[in-house]
């Protein structure tokens, strides 16, 4: 919910993003109201075109493979592919063995140290709680809702 | 982009809530690039219709005035609003006077007090370091 570079990014980049993603929504083979919404949130940053969204959305029952996405990519937007990656997995509250295996696929081909997917979803973790003072203080019961 | 209670709100609510965003855009008359990309994110964490982003977007060219806009919402939609119209108002790095007197009406409509603004304002911030920490993450984890 922060200003984010995907802005600066351009249609093919946003579009290798948001196929990354919905990879990883795909991957336990159920997709959640809570993975789409992080999905369509990162599309909207990136101000994708609607056409391209619709592309996207349509992934979502046949998804890519990954070899197809990162070999298109440079480490450094598999880097950054891999953080929204990591919020997705875990945007339903549990981030199950099959995503873990690709996320840590797609942090090996980013060049990154083995293993340290975790610190990341560590990381989410921090986001959450501060999105829990965000609905203390206009005092919305998220439990309500 | 973090999963958030926006999706589970009643479709109309929804809306109502984009609406407010959309009247947020232009308090101060100017749309920078980073609201605008915030005020997306938002309506797509929201998971509005196509044709709700479309009437959303028309709203940008003419705005509705705050009344029309908080007659949709509940209590905690309002509240959303709130917090989120406060999200975009600081997307450039500032919040200027006018942003914050409508900051302030929106706070009093949703019966919460001033000082939830500020308090908001607080929480903005702390959410810039929590983004950061996950750049520098990555950036520290480079092999």
């Amino acid at each position: 919910m922060i200003p984010d570079p995907l802005q600066d990014m351009s249609s093919e980049q946003a579009m290798r993003h948001a196929s990354l993603l919905v990879l990883v929504a795909a991957a336990d083979g159920e997709l959640v109201r809570e993975e789409i919404s992080v999905i369509e949130a990162v599309m909207g940053s990136s101000m994708l075109h609607p056409d391209f969204r619709n592309e996207v959305r349509r992934m979502l029952t046949h998804p890519p493979s990954l070899k197809s996405v990162v070999t298109k990519m440079s480490e450094a937007e598999m880097r950054f592919a891999l953080r929204d990656a990591v919020l997705v997995a875990a945007s339903d509250g549990q981030c199950d063995v099959t995503e873990l295996v690709i996320l840590n696929k797609i942090s090996q081909e980013a060049g990154l140290e083995e293993g340290r997917v975790e610190k990341l979803l560590a990381w989410v973790e921090k986001g959450w709680n501060w999105m829990d003072e965000g609905l203390d203080i206009i005092q919305v019961d998220q439990n309500a809702l | 982009m973090l999963p958030d209670t926006l999706h589970k709100l009643p479709q109309s609510e929804r809306f109502a809530y984009a609406k407010v965003l959309a009247y947020m855009t232009r308090v101060d008359n100017e749309l920078a690039v980073e609201e605008m990309a915030m005020f997306e994110q938002r309506l797509g964490t929201a998971l509005l219709s196509p044709k709700q982003r479309e009437r959303i977007r028309d709203y940008l060219k003419n705005p509705p005035s705050l009344e029309e806009c908080l007659e949709g919402l509940g209590p905690e939609s309002g509240r959303l609003a709130l917090r989120d119209a406060l999200l975009m108002a600081a997307a450039d790095g500032t919040v200027d006077e006018d942003e914050r007197e409508a900051l302030d009406d929106i706070a009093e409509a949703v019966g919460l007090l001033p000082e939830a603004v500020d308090r908001l304002l607080e929480w903005v911030v702390n959410g810039y370091r929590w983004m950061q920490d996950g750049y520098d993450l990555l950036n520290q984890l480079t092999k």
